[in-house]
């Protein structure tokens, strides 16, 4: 039987090598969040520090307000504030570096030219905001994750996230009435 | 499509990591689970040293008061409960301490009253403590000395300094591990000496070095190893270091010199060059180097305004 994510936590306050189950589970999607943020360069140290804040901090777990992938992806964004400048450098140069899309065909060639304005257009952001954007369009999290993550109120991911898109949407306008051409 | 499908879309791709890269972080976020992990039912366990072990332990004693099961409470109030009472059965049973026969004595004291402790380093930081006793096997050597100088354990900070009678020796990385005193790389003055302190020095050399057992009852610091075992005492203003040699100090030791009387310095007097007859007789203490430099200065002050 594999213990879940919240009894491990829990058994982690009295017995810390549980907490290496944890790690284990989570390391490489910690990693993947931070290098598509900051790249492969600065991946290990962001995720390093994510992971240590947690073991230190992992006594404050508290199941009922969201699970662990939220917990782990909300210290690693605050981490990831602390490499803001490197995060700005990585969007603008989002254009160089391949696109990861699940489908194949028109849109993600799209996607793939549009990559240099969307990666200016996540620069221009808010911190506050790309963090709930990144969060939901490339980490697949739900509004309620969102929050539980950023520690934030749920009307508040909605209104970043409002907020960002309308952003966007003045940046990447071209880009979408492209679409409607493709489409 | 809409912008977050775009954004969505332009997800950049990432390198997959591998163990290695894996195994780096893991050594770097958490140290002291990073080490010979095996698979224990569903937990990840690590055949861990002792290095790492305490680590881990001090890790989660950091967290302690956080969040306390009821387990812990209990064992906490009890731990507190027995060192009341062993406090209390201590005063009553040492009034006055004499002091003899310590290690024995200490060895043998297994009643609940003996309530000794693993200090840190922290806790021991600026003490000096007078060595007591020295037992090496089943033998309580008798302990020697050179006139009025004590034999010390001198804490500071990471830094532990022993005056074994001959040589000055010591660690700058001491740390405490597991209730042992561990001292790395030894150094020591290089005074020669023979016989009784000779093998005083080698025996107390041999003791430190080999990351002995530490204890804290009191005013009473045992470092015991495997074959050997030193007891000090708290050394106090109050107590001086002659009680010591009342019951350790071997027939070796000289009588104490006459204490030494201190001339000041007259900065206005000549300076002139002394004869070895005049020298003789006469013992000149070192001042500090500060008081040294001061007074080089005065002097040449002096002479200028000459």
């Amino acid at each position: 039987m594999t213990l879940s994510d919240a009894v491990l936590m829990t058994a982690s306050v009295d017995d810390p090598l549980a907490f290496g189950e944890v790690f284990d589970r989570y390391v490489r999607l910690v990693r993947r969040y931070a290098a598509r943020r900051l790249g492969e360069d600065r991946a290990d140290d962001a995720t390093a520090e994510t992971f240590r804040i947690a073991f230190e901090r992992r006594a404050t777990f508290d199941a009922g307000r969201g699970d662990v992938r939220s917990w782990l992806l909300g210290i690693a964004t605050n981490v990831i504030r602390n490499y803001s400048r490197e995060e700005d450098r990585r969007m603008r140069a989002l254009g160089h570096f391949d696109v990861d899309a699940g489908d194949v065909g028109v849109e993600v060639e799209h996607a793939f030219f549009a990559a240099p304005e969307v990666g200016a257009a996540l620069a221009a952001l808010e911190p506050g905001d790309r963090d709930v954007l990144v969060l939901v369009a490339w980490e697949d999290m739900t509004y309620q994750q969102v929050a539980d993550a950023l520690d934030i109120p749920l009307g508040t991911v909605r209104s970043r996230l409002h907020r960002a898109r309308q952003l966007l949407r003045a940046s990447l306008g071209a880009h979408l009435d492209e679409e409607d051409v493709h489409g | 499509m809409d912008e977050l499908d775009l954004v969505r879309l332009s997800r950049p791709s990432t390198v997959e990591s591998d163990d290695e890269r894996i195994a780096t972080i893991k050594a770097r976020a958490l140290p002291a689970m990073a080490t010979n992990h095996q698979r224990v039912g569903q937990l990840d366990v690590g055949v861990i040293s002792a290095a790492d072990d305490a680590a881990v332990v001090e890790l989660a004693s950091s967290l302690m008061p956080r969040r306390r099961p009821r387990a812990r409470v209990v064992a906490i109030a009890a731990t507190i409960v027995l060192l009341v009472v062993g406090g209390v059965a201590l005063s009553r049973r040492h009034p006055s301490d004499g002091g003899t026969s310590p290690i024995n004595g200490a060895a043998a004291d297994s009643s609940p009253a003996s309530v000794s402790a693993v200090p840190t380093l922290a806790q021991l930081d600026g003490e000096t403590f007078d060595i007591a006793a020295l037992t090496v096997g089943t033998e309580d050597r008798t302990l020697v000395t050179t006139a009025g100088r004590p034999l010390t354990i001198r804490i500071n900070g990471s830094v532990v300094r022993v005056d074994t009678g001959c040589n000055n020796g010591g660690g700058d990385a001491a740390r405490i591990e597991n209730g042992h005193l561990v001292i790395k790389e030894w150094s020591t003055t290089l005074v020669a000496c023979g016989g009784a302190l000779r093998a005083q020095e080698d025996a107390m050399r041999a003791l430190l070095t080999s990351k002995p057992a530490i204890s804290l009852r009191d005013d009473e610091l045992t470092l015991a190893a495997a074959s050997s075992t030193l007891l000090a005492r708290r050394h106090s203003p109050d107590s001086p270091t002659t009680s010591l040699s009342a019951t350790t100090i071997g027939p070796v030791q000289p009588a104490s010199p006459p204490p030494p009387t201190t001339v000041p310095i007259d900065p206005g007097a000549p300076l002139t060059v002394p004869t070895m007859a005049q020298l003789e007789g006469h013992r000149f203490d070192r001042p500090s180097r500060r008081r040294w430099f001061r007074s080089c200065d005065r002097q040449r002050h002096h002479r200028q305004a000459a």
